[in-house]
Formats: C-alpha cells, sequence, structure tokens
C-alpha cells in the first residue's frame, strides 16, 4: 500500500522538444526540477520497500538467519573511430553524444555499474544497481537502474516491486552489462529507439515446466523513467505509465521470448502549436491534420526473440513491431541476428541489424502565405523516419576470467536516421560509415 | 603399398585396446545431495534448471544452496549443457545483472562441497564419483 500511494505521488508532466527552428514558439517544462523529484520519489519508494522486506522477512516462517549480502558489478571500457565527418555515431536515442567523425571517441560504450544483492531468506531478497555512463545530458550522472524487492514463496511464482526494467531484451534485463553480450553492444537497430525501459512498479512472474525446459509469463506496469536525446534536447516523459508482458521458454539450448511493452504518455503538449496553427489555416485538409494531434500517445514494442546455444555455436535473433503513435503516427520493424563461433578464448561473429521507422501518409499542401508552417510541419512529420542498417564482424578474446576483448567493424548506412546525429544533435541523412570499435568488457 | 604394412594385425590390436581402454577411462562425476534432502535422483534437465539458477529449490521443495566445484566446473557444464566456462560466466553476467539471480557459491575443493553437502540439507553440489561415501546421496552421473 505504502508503495502505491509513493508512486502515484511521483511527479507527472511532460517535456518534448521541436526542431531547432521552432525551438522558440514552443514551451518546454523545467527539466531539472522534475528530475530531482523523480531521484526522491525513487528513492522513498527504495527505502518504503527495503523497510517492508527487512519486517518481512524477520516475520517469515523461515529460519532466521543475518542477511547474505553479495556486491559486484560491471563494466565497459570502450574505444570507437570512423571517418565520417559531421556524424556522432550513438548506439542509442538516450546519449547525447558519442563517436563524432574522424576522432577517437571513448563515450559510446563505456559505462560501469555496482550491484549490492541481500538475500533475507529464500522468499525475500532485493537488489540494489546503478549505472554510470553517457546520458541524454551528456554527463555521466548514475542511474538506479534496478531497486527492487523480491518475494518468491516458490519457483513457480516471483513477485518484485521497486525500480525495475521493461522485459525486452533476449540478454538479460539490461542493455549496460557488454560481459553478457556477445558482441560489443546491444542490437542498436533493435534497442537503440527504446532506451525508457526502466520503471518504477512492480512485475509478476510466473514459471511451470513444459517439456525439458522451463515456460515463464511475467506481467509488469508501473510509472515510465527513461529519456531521450532528440534535436539537441533531452526529452521526458515523467507522466508516463509502462506496462508490459513476457512469454519465454528455455532449456539448455534454446530460449524462445515474446515480449510486449507499451509506454502511454498523457501530456504530452510538444506538437500543441502546431495544432493550433494548423487549426487556424482554412484549408479542410490543415484541419484534419490538426484533429490528428494529441496529447496522449503510445510507444510500442513487440518483439520476437530466440537464442541458440550449443557447443561452440551461438545464433541469436530478434524481430520487433515498434511504433509510435505521436503524430503523424510512426511504425516500423527493427530486426537483428548474431551468431558466433567459439574457438577456445577465442569467438569470431557476426552481427547484422536493421531498422526501418516511417510516418503514416500524412500529406499536406498548405497555401503560399503558410511557407513558415509548412517547413515546421513536414519537418515534424519526418522527425523521427529512420532507415539504418548495419552489417558488422569481430571477435571476442575472453583472455582471463571475467574479463573479454572485443574488436569490432562495422558498416553502416542510413538513409535517415535519429540514432546517429549531427554535431548539433539533429537526425542524419544519407550517412555511410565504418565505424571501429574496441572495448575491454569485465565484471566482479 | 607400404602403408598397409602400418595396420598389421598387431598394430590394429592395439588401436583398439588403446581405443577401448580409452572408453573405460570415462570419467565420472556425481551430483550429490544430502541423505535426507528427500531427493532420490534428479533428471538431467532437473540438474540443469537448478544449477543455471531457472529453479531455487530441490524437488522436495527444500529451498536449494547450489555449489560449483571450482576445479571440475568447466568438465562439469561441458557434461551438463555442453557449453564452454566462458559462455558460462557470461550467462551469469545477464542473470546477476539484471537481478535475477545469483550464481552458485564457488567452492576451492571436492572436499570441502563433500562436507557442505553432508551437513546442510538444502546443499547440493558435485564431485568426481570415485570420492563419493556415505555422508552423501548421488542423485546424477554425468560422463565427460
Amino acid at each position: 500500500m505504502q508503495a502505491a500511494i509513493l508512486i502515484e505521488s511521483a511527479d507527472d508532466g511532460l517535456k518534448s522538444v521541436a526542431p531547432d527552428s521552432v525551438n522558440s514558439e514552443w514551451e518546454f517544462s523545467d527539466p531539472r526540477g522534475r528530475r530531482v523529484n523523480a531521484i526522491v520519489t525513487s528513492t522513498r519508494l527504495l527505502i518504503a520497500l527495503l523497510a517492508i522486506s527487512a519486517s518481512s522477512g524477520a516475520l517469515a516462517d523461515d529460519p532466521a538467519t543475518e542477511p547474505l549480502w553479495h556486491f559486484g558489478g560491471f563494466g565497459t571500457l570502450g574505444a570507437g573511430y570512423h571517418s565520417q565527418e559531421d556524424v556522432v555515431y550513438r548506439r542509442d536515442l538516450e546519449q547525447a553524444g558519442g563517436i563524432e567523425g574522424d576522432k577517437l571517441g571513448f563515450r559510446l560504450d563505456t559505462r560501469i555499474g555496482l550491484q549490492a544483492n541481500a538475500s533475507f531468506n529464500p522468499r525475500w531478497s532485493t537488489t540494489i544497481q546503478a549505472v554510470s555512463r553517457l546520458n541524454s545530458e551528456g554527463n555521466w550522472a548514475p542511474i538506479l537502474s534496478w531497486g527492487f524487492v523480491r518475494y518468491a514463496p516458490t519457483d513457480w511464482l516471483e513477485l518484485r516491486a521497486g525500480r525495475l526494467g521493461a522485459d525486452i531484451y533476449l540478454e538479460g534485463d539490461s542493455r549496460h552489462v557488454g560481459y553478457a553480450y556477445t558482441a560489443a553492444r546491444p542490437p542498436t537497430e533493435v534497442y537503440g529507439v527504446v532506451t525508457q525501459d526502466r520503471f518504477d512498479g512492480a512485475d509478476l512472474t510466473l514459471r511451470t515446466p513444459i517439456g525439458d525446459g522451463l515456460g515463464s509469463v511475467k506481467v509488469y506496469g508501473g510509472q515510465s523513467r527513461g529519456d531521450f536525446y532528440l534535436y539537441g534536447q533531452r526529452v521526458t516523459q515523467d507522466d508516463a505509465t509502462t506496462v508490459g508482458a513476457t512469454i519465454e521458454w528455455a532449456n539448455d539450448t534454446l530460449t524462445l521470448k515474446a515480449a510486449w511493452a507499451d509506454i502511454h504518455a498523457r501530456g504530452d503538449r510538444s506538437l500543441v502549436e502546431l495544432r493550433d496553427a494548423l487549426a487556424s489555416v482554412p484549408l479542410a485538409q490543415a484541419q484534419l491534420r490538426a484533429s490528428q494531434i494529441q496529447t496522449s500517445h503510445h510507444i510500442t514494442f513487440a518483439g520476437l526473440s530466440a537464442r541458440y546455444e550449443n557447443g561452440p555455436w551461438s545464433l541469436q535473433g530478434i524481430l520487433a513491431r515498434e511504433t509510435f503513435s505521436q503524430f503523424p503516427r510512426y511504425s516500423g520493424w527493427g530486426s537483428s541476428v548474431v551468431a558466433g563461433y567459439r574457438i577456445g578464448a577465442w569467438k569470431p561473429y557476426l552481427t547484422w541489424g536493421r531498422i526501418s521507422f516511417e510516418p503514416d501518409d500524412s500529406a499536406l499542401t498548405l497555401p503560399a502565405p503558410a511557407a513558415a508552417l509548412q517547413v515546421v510541419y513536414d519537418r515534424v512529420v519526418d522527425r523521427l523516419t529512420m532507415n539504418q542498417r548495419t552489417f558488422g564482424a569481430g571477435v571476442r578474446y575472453d583472455f582471463a576470467t571475467d574479463y573479454a576483448l572485443k574488436v569490432q567493424i562495422e558498416k553502416i548506412n542510413a538513409s535517415s536516421s535519429s540514432i546517429l546525429i549531427t554535431p548539433s544533435g539533429l537526425p542524419v541523412r544519407d550517412a555511410s560509415l565504418t565505424l571501429f570499435t574496441v572495448v575491454l568488457d569485465f565484471v566482479f | 603399398m607400404p602403408l598397409m604394412h602400418l595396420f598389421t594385425r598387431r598394430t590394429l590390436l592395439t588401436l583398439v585396446l588403446a581405443f577401448v581402454s580409452g572408453w573405460a577411462r570415462a570419467e565420472t562425476l556425481a551430483v550429490i545431495v544430502h541423505p535426507s534432502s528427500g531427493v532420490d535422483s534428479l533428471s538431467r534437465e532437473e540438474a540443469s534448471h537448478l544449477f543455471l539458477g531457472r529453479i531455487k529449490h530441490l524437488p522436495s521443495g527444500t529451498p536449494a544452496v547450489v555449489l560449483d566445484t571450482k576445479s571440475l566446473r568447466a568438465d562439469f557444464y561441458r557434461a551438463l549443457v555442453n557449453r564452454e566456462m566462458n559462455e558460462i560466466s557470461a550467462y551469469w553476467a545477464r542473470l546477476k545483472f539484471s537481478g535475477r539471480t545469483q550464481p552458485p557459491e564457488q567452492i576451492d575443493d571436492a572436499e570441502s562441497v563433500l562436507r557442505r553437502v553432508a551437513a546442510e540439507r538444502g546443499t547440493i553440489g558435485y564431485v568426481d564419483a570415485a570420492r563419493v561415501d556415505k555422508r552423501v546421496r548421488v542423485v546424477l552421473l554425468l560422463e565427460y
């Protein structure tokens, strides 16, 4: 109950941005204040949950013992280079920077995470994890990536509450643990556009044996956390809610997963001024477009994935349908394949990824006096269009226990991309580049 | 045909004997539990669910404490799930840092594993089958 009250008390509101050319016409709310509120709310939520957990642990039937603590962490030291001027390579929409053309860069993959886990008894445990990486404000302020209490009375039922992650990833529920991935980073074309992957809420998992494997169903929901860096600005939707469900089956060689997640923002006023301007144009088509602009929208991820691991072989594939219902409604597919073959400490691999993210047809021709509005309209319609594909090859070298060195080369072609940006943060059109990456992944 | 001289009857017999003795020398690992754990045997699937952290209770319902014998880990996971240790380490990084579960406790030597399993009811581990004694119960044998 206490947790529910705290979640409801979290701040609401939404900030968004417009193309640079129209920034001055649109209103932005104060990002700093809201962010601080969110952190305070999360901390209060976590403290409350820890208190509930500690008291419940003491009252449980299980033999009273001291909590069993585990401390650990993970990290990546990464370096990258490409020669394409005026293009910044990012691994996801969250980063306010990346690898700039003709410069050796270290900000793309480098990150570090610390985690503490306490088991109070076989039923109750808690996990806290913080990650520092280049964020949407261009600094390295750590985020609370996990902070939950788990109650698992049996193997077949698990309930968690607190700061959680949307269960959309095939390789564990995190995009930050480089050591867990065969390649240098998770596939950009699938996960690069879904960075609102944390929420404050709860999840429930049911498991059952099916054949020689284990099947599970998970449902989750809560208040969204996460943000983007687009058009030179940080974009966040602190009033958004996340709901999702996952069905998974895994045995020793095969993992099959179907994941669905929906992020619903209700107070997005970023296009309100455009809507009002269109509504004032005495043209039926303009009125129609104005009526299509809503302050409520959904970001939806629906993915199918499979991982096969047997002997030296590992193969994984993901196909995801991604939609953004804000005007003019974007939809598309993200897909990725990674294949690797282990030879002792070495694991050469190939990667392939593609994203297409297109706006619905929303043609509008405004009369000549509204030429300025026409420019803004056309930019808004095209603001998130993406067509990008990557083919890569690399080798992972597990040279010591808990350390992996990866050297990777990728050819990236993008007719349009918001993941790739210009140095001023604008989307990139017609870019082709070769990215060289070296990362050192470690866990401890 | 000089090569034919290599395959005299004696040579062939030597090769067959070498193959048979090699086969007979296949090592066996024993998955062991406490005698009063309520578990008489485990299937390979049940063992992999436990050692890969997918389930956390023995079939009898007792909460499981899973132990790795450091010196035998590579052979054990190759025999159980046909995966190399580097892949197992990456697997545990996925689970551990996504807040799912903790990897097995790492124990240096087989005697310590035997002592722990003999002393704690929910503990499950593995040792060389030749080392098993009355203190523990064997629930699965794996050749490697």
